[in-house]
């Protein structure tokens, strides 16, 4: 009896091998639906765990891969684009699942660096072309420095900072009393010493696979050293935080509670260790992290001492702004995005208590979300642009920078350089074209979407290749992927009016529901966006009626753009372009296909369907994706 | 929501046969655009909320996440980067744009940058020499940093 026991435990552990050495995982080929504009195509994306992959059609004629939080993805794609997302579940084994994402995640990197050459070169040209101005006697001739406008200009009688002053004597009983100005007079022996850029074609050759071989730049290498010059000038004197380069806020909020403050001041106690040895470090980018690393062991002493969270201004130099006239448009929105900011910042603040130890990363978050909420605030009060960042926000304070150390060459050969440069860029920039030029059909979203997958050598039992058939569209392209590969689900994400017309039908009469929202005038859904066509009726949601909508849309986009022609003068040709892009947009409706969806400009997180769990597929394919052996 | 189960089915070139309305639907589409995106750049929502994995992004709250992706990034970078031969300089040089784009500025005083980094290293699987001269060069002396690339390193193994 044991002995058959032991048997068909045996039997069972063999039968189950196979599944515990190639454990299920998903990846998901997302199909996002068309709308007007730029995304009449449609789009795709790739999409790993909490990560989107895809290509974007960006100005200058280059198609350029993005890598975006899927939460971002959603928010950006499905509700303020307002286009349904169609999702084909592929079941991959883990190896084939790392293998796709270490292969999107290389592409990504290597493309990225490929961009950086490009402004690398920019930037060899701009420098050489400034040493040259200098060699003419022109003294005005600056550069910008990264992290240097925490300190400088400096301000004529200011105090020294005493978090500063004590990192300098710190440094000068690690290093000796004579280490900083020593540390100076080498880095300016090695900027004067620094050979000019003479671009190899390594240098502009962007290979066919593989990270690219460019180097440390020449521009690159020269604003590091100089960027460690200025931090140097600052530890030596320890000049005060500039008052603009912080946040200056007496709101209640920020005063900090006691473990706060204990948390905070013992990370000041590290990071000025951290500091101290990043005199000894051989990295080439310790300037710019003792510059920021100083601004912000200034501002935690500060908030150590007065007991409220004093803030570096993390905003990019040149940040992407919001007019002020859109902010005064929308005071509701401007209300709920603080909100959520403040929320997001109770969050990142959890994060200092919650462990032993706080980290660069913990501060940086509190960091963070300070910067978009006290951003928030400032503009709705002070009546201004608003300033955005979609990226990372980490302090980077440029100031203008005329303390240049030329290279000890001739005049010439500075002539001969920037020669050699001009040419390297231009080069460079038809690489680029080549490498990554956008084509319709030969090379889109979706084409390098399968192109990536191919590189990746993986058999999803089928390869899909858009260049001999249609599957370069991207609706097209989520049958063939249905099609081809092994798809255990497909689900559809709702467009943002779509789902919260769903809402409106199980709770309300739908035909009064559908009278209401079926257009722009009385909807209660959308709000008429300044960025849309010119139209009346939506007819994403209806079929049958579509031709008939379209025709009402078309004649009043026509109308819309003959009212137009006389408030030319008025309001530069808006109303003419909005109502002949409606009366375009609304062809396609006379033929039963939908293009046009509208869009939003701010969707509060608290109406957005998308965020509420119940209606969220992934969460249970998740769940579903976890139960997999 | 809308969610259908479906078998997969076996298919080759050229079996994609579309009613020519729908191909000429679709090729119109194409035709108007694609692949851009129509919502301003600087829509209010879009742009007041991070989008990418940093530590400061909203999705990433959990400090987990963002170190994650930390770690994924500077693990694959570390494996192009071996696998195409560049100079070391510029390794360190990459690693701290990398470093910027989640957030952190001082990757060199981050446990995670070592494991990452080891980890790339025996992805790439390089000698045991080269191993060594990457220890070296990285921890300068610092055991702890030390042994997080040989932990990284060895858990690929």
């Amino acid at each position: 009896m044991t002995v058959c026991r032991i048997a068909a435990l045996l039997l069972t552990s063999l039968w189950a091998l196979p599944a515990l050495a190639t454990p299920s995982r998903f990846v998901d080929y997302v199909y996002v639906e068309a709308n007007e504009g730029g995304s009449s195509g449609g789009h795709a994306a790739m999409r790993f765990g909490d990560e989107a992959y895809h290509f974007q059609h960006e100005p200058g004629g280059l198609l350029r891969l993005h890598r975006d939080d899927w939460q971002h993805f959603r928010d950006t794609y499905g509700v303020l684009e307002n286009r349904t997302m169609h999702m084909s579940r592929v079941a991959v084994s883990a190896p084939t699942y790392e293998e796709l994402r270490r292969r999107f995640g290389e592409r990504y990197l290597i493309e990225r660096r490929v961009f950086e050459q490009r402004d690398a070169l920019r930037d060899d040209r701009a420098l050489l072309q400034l040493f040259l101005a200098r060699r003419h006697g022109d003294a005005t001739a600056v550069t910008r420095l990264r992290g240097a406008g925490f300190f400088f200009p400096e301000k004529p009688d200011s105090r020294p900072d005493d978090a500063i002053a004590a990192l300098h004597r710190r440094v000068q009983e690690t290093y000796g009393v004579d280490a900083i100005p020593r540390r100076m007079d080498e880095l300016r022996h090695e900027l004067g010493g620094l050979a000019l850029p003479t671009p190899a074609p390594a240098d502009v050759e962007i290979p066919a696979d593989g990270y690219p071989r460019f180097g440390y730049a020449f521009s690159r290498r020269y604003r590091d050293l100089t960027t460690a010059l200025a931090a140097l000038a600052v530890l030596d004197r320890a000049l005060p935080l500039r008052v603009e380069a912080r946040w200056s806020t007496t709101s209640p909020e920020l005063r900090l509670a006691p473990e706060e403050r204990r948390a905070l001041t013992a990370f000041a106690d590290r990071l000025a260790g951290e500091l101290t040895r990043l005199l000894d470090s051989d990295r080439p980018d310790w300037g710019f992290t003792l510059l920021v690393g100083m601004a912000r062991l200034a501002a935690l002493r500060e908030s150590e001492q007065t007991g409220r969270l004093v803030l570096l201004d993390a905003f990019p130099p040149d940040p992407e702004v919001v007019p002020r006239s859109s902010v005064r448009r929308h005071p509701d929105a401007m209300t709920s995005l603080q909100a959520e900011a403040a929320d997001e910042l109770g969050r990142a603040r959890a994060r200092l208590v919650a462990r032993a130890e706080i980290d660069e990363e913990d501060v940086s978050a509190v960091e963070a979300a300070g910067n978009r909420l006290l951003e928030l605030r400032a503009a709705v009060v002070e009546d201004r642009d608003l300033r955005v960042s979609v990226g990372a926000l980490v302090p980077s304070r440029d100031a203008p920078w005329s303390d240049l150390v030329v290279p000890d060459v001739t005049e010439e050969a500075l002539a001969r350089s920037l020669s050699q440069v001009t040419t390297a860029e231009r080069r460079f920039a038809d690489h680029l074209a080549q490498r990554c030029g956008y084509n319709l059909i030969t090379r889109n979203c979706v084409s390098e979407l399968f192109q990536t997958v191919d590189a990746a050598q993986v058999d999803l039992g089928g390869r899909i290749d858009p260049t001999r058939s249609l599957d370069f569209i991207p609706f097209v392209s989520a049958h063939a992927v249905n099609d081809a590969w092994p798809v255990a689900e497909q689900a559809t994400l709702r467009s943002y009016r779509r789902a919260r017309l769903d809402d409106l039908y199980r709770h309300e009469n739908p035909l009064r529901v559908w009278l209401r929202e079926c257009n722009v005038l009385t909807s209660t859904i959308y709000p008429r966006n300044a960025d849309d066509s010119f139209f009346l009726f939506f007819t994403d949601d209806v079929v049958a009626p579509r031709p008939l909508l379209g025709s009402v849309n078309l004649v009043a986009g026509l109308g819309a753009a003959a009212a137009g022609v006389p408030l030319l003068p008025f309001d530069g040709g808006r109303m003419l372009v909005a109502g002949l892009r409606g009366a375009v947009f609304s062809l396609p409706e006379l033929a039963f296909v939908n293009l046009r969806k509208g869009s939003f400009d701010h969707v509060p997180r608290e109406t957005d369907p998308h965020v509420d769990p119940s209606m969220r597929p992934d969460r249970d394919v998740e769940q579903e994706a976890k139960a997999q052996p | 929501m809308n969610r259908t189960h479906l078998r997969r089915r076996s298919r080759g070139h050229g079996e994609h046969v579309r009613p020519p309305f729908v191909v000429l639907v679709a090729l119109l589409a194409v035709v108007l655009g694609g692949c851009s995106i129509s919502v301003s750049s600087w829509s209010l929502s879009k742009s007041s909320r991070s989008s990418s994995h940093s530590s400061d992004s909203s999705s990433s709250s959990s400090p987990g996440a963002a170190e994650e992706a930390y770690r994924e990034d500077v693990s694959d970078y570390t494996r192009a980067y071996v696998k195409s031969g560049g100079d070391f300089r510029g390794f360190q040089s990459d690693l701290a744009r990398i470093a910027q784009e989640h957030g952190i500025t001082n990757w060199e005083e981050n446990p995670v940058t070592y494991k990452a980094i080891g980890e790339g290293l025996g992805s790439a699987k390089v000698s045991d020499a080269e191993l060594m001269a990457y220890k070296r060069n990285l921890s300068r002396g610092d055991p702890a940093k030390a042994q997080a690339i040989e932990e990284g390193y060895r858990s690929t193994q």
